[in-house]
């Protein structure tokens, strides 16, 4: 047995938190007891439901957001409801799409990376691009998630509808970003209109700001040439979607069985999350 | 196969551990907050634990550098020490219930007192925190003396604390009424202004013995009264923090059966 963690690390200034105004907002760490003053030390960690490689349900705003992310999700469980056989070495096809620097999956190539794979009823999805590493990930900065491979909407709705027909429900990637980076980030990070310099996420002025001018229920102001977002359209046929995992090249078995470990937040609807991969 | 879960649920609402200056509030905030996301301390809710938490171990290793085979299906003894609410645990008290125990060299240890079956977690107010079984000196020393015999670096426990912090923490704390709010509040930060590097040593002098052992720590264990066997296989993921000396867990037993 081999295991390989295919978990996003957290720390002050990871891109993941930096690139865009919301909603992954940055990490903070303040230290309140400190080696040289008490001699031991504890940490007030300021982190996002995002951060590192989240775990994010159709319910992700929950507690405080009663409707879910989209209209009939699949699947009605929050954070502390989900049964352990559900996340718990699960059977999960490892799916390959390679992807250089912002590459954008296609549907096409999901259906070619389903016709590769043994690709079982039931099993759980891990889309690879091969490109995440903790490596580039600290050495990258914020550039991180703005140059990672992430999805188009043909593909998210690609993969939705591959994944109800065969009964799978967690969706695990390495992209940094779901929805393109061009996109969530359009006028933000991205775009000719964007802020320069770049300003803090959430909850800075421009950040605000930028949240006053959005039309509502929207995340981006980005013009149709840019593209849509597929993510509510995919979270609402999963129990989760998973991103920013990292490391997936290290894996060496096209099918893994998944140890999927999300916070246990009373009625909680997204966490930062680890990932063991078993590779038998 | 089956599994039981024994992670303490982090509650927006309450978390039993802020009752102590040196906790953290735990915050969900909403979409539209300053604290979007969440708010949270080294030892919220079920925690794992360093010796590099303190100052003579900050070389070893942290968070981020911890391989997954020492969290991820690890082979865990089960230690039975039944004890009440209050109980002093005593260094012949862990002589006994070690006797009793399946261990073998390498393994992880969870010591289970019942205490964390109780549902006294969710209830409100100190009971949980404050009136569980505690470890004394001796007994903490018996214990992390058996541990390095084991040769076992990680030890899970369904006890609330590790550090009796009954020298200065809990009895000064308690004294203020109303109760204040844990760090980040005023009082807490002043408190822990005035908490010299002496009074941190009585506070923590038993969690210090473990971790002179080498010893990783889980405390506050829930639901470990599913575990009847001598033996099991847990699952532990601990946030995944850089240079982090402790985080909240969550932490999955693993059962194997017919």
């Amino acid at each position: 047995m081999r295991l390989v963690d295919l978990s996003m690390p957290i720390w002050e200034g990871a891109g993941y938190g930096e690139i865009l105004a919301m909603p992954n907002t940055p990490v903070r760490f303040t230290e309140y007891m400190v080696y040289d003053r008490q001699g031991l030390r504890m940490t007030y960690a300021k982190l996002d439901d995002e951060s590192g490689s989240p775990f994010m349900t159709p319910w992700q705003g929950s507690p405080h957001r009663k409707d879910p992310l989209g209209p009939n999700p699949r699947y009605p469980w929050k954070l502390d409801e989900i049964p352990l056989e559900r996340l718990i070495l699960r059977d999960t096809v490892v799916l390959d799409v390679p992807g250089e620097d912002r590459h954008v999956i296609t549907g096409e190539e999901i259906d070619r990376a389903v016709a590769a794979a043994d690709y079982r009823d039931g099993d759980e999805v891990l889309v690879r691009c091969g490109w995440g590493t903790t490596d580039k990930a600290y050495g990258m900065g914020a550039d991180y998630p703005l140059v990672s491979p992430s999805w188009s909407y043909e593909a998210c709705l690609r993969i939705a509808e591959i994944m109800g027909r065969k009964g799978s429900a967690i969706l695990m990637t390495d992209c940094a970003l779901i929805m393109t980076p061009e996109y969530q980030g359009y006028g933000w990070s991205t775009g000719p209109e964007r802020p320069v310099p770049r300003p803090k996420p959430w909850p800075s002025i421009e950040a605000r700001e930028r949240q006053m001018d959005l039309p509502p229920g929207t995340f981006s102001p980005a013009p149709p040439s840019v593209g849509r977002g597929g993510y509510v359209d995919l979270v609402v046929k999963l129990i989760a979607i998973c991103k920013c995992l990292v490391n997936a090249n290290r894996l060496t078995q096209r099918r893994v069985k998944m140890i999927v470990l999300p916070m246990r937040i009373r009625q909680g609807g997204a966490s930062p999350c680890r990932f063991i991969a078993v590779e038998p | 196969m089956r599994f039981v879960d024994l992670t303490l649920t982090l509650d927006h609402d309450y978390m039993p551990d802020e009752a102590l200056p040196s906790a953290a509030a735990f915050v969900v905030g909403p979409r539209q907050h300053a604290d979007k996301g969440f708010v949270i301390g080294t030892e919220t809710g079920t925690c794992l634990t360093l010796p590099a938490q303190f100052t003579e171990y900050r070389k070893t290793r942290r968070l981020h550098e911890i391989p997954p085979e020492a969290l991820v299906l690890r082979e865990t003894a089960l230690v039975h020490l039944p004890a009440d609410a209050g109980e002093e645990i005593t260094a012949p008290a862990i002589e006994q219930a070690f006797a009793g125990a399946a261990t073998r060299s390498g393994d992880a240890v969870l010591l289970r007192t019942g205490w964390g079956d109780r549902g006294l977690e969710r209830q409100g107010g100190t009971a949980y925190l404050f009136g569980g079984p505690r470890l004394t000196l001796e007994g903490a020393g018996a214990l992390a003396s058996r541990l390095r015999a084991l040769r076992t670096d990680l030890l899970l426990t369904d006890l609330p604390l590790l550090a009796r912090l009954r020298a200065h923490q809990i009895p000064e704390w308690q004294a203020l009424l109303p109760r204040p709010r844990p760090y980040p509040s005023a009082e807490s930060i002043v408190y822990l202004h005035l908490y010299t590097p002496e009074k941190a040593r009585a506070d923590y002098a038993t969690a210090r013995l473990l971790a002179d052992a080498g010893v990783m720590t889980i405390k506050r264990l829930v639901n470990c009264g599913a575990l009847t066997g001598p033996r099991v296989r847990v699952i532990v993921g601990p946030l995944h923090l850089v240079r982090g000396v402790g985080a909240t867990c969550r932490v999955i037993a693993v059962l194997e059966e017919a």
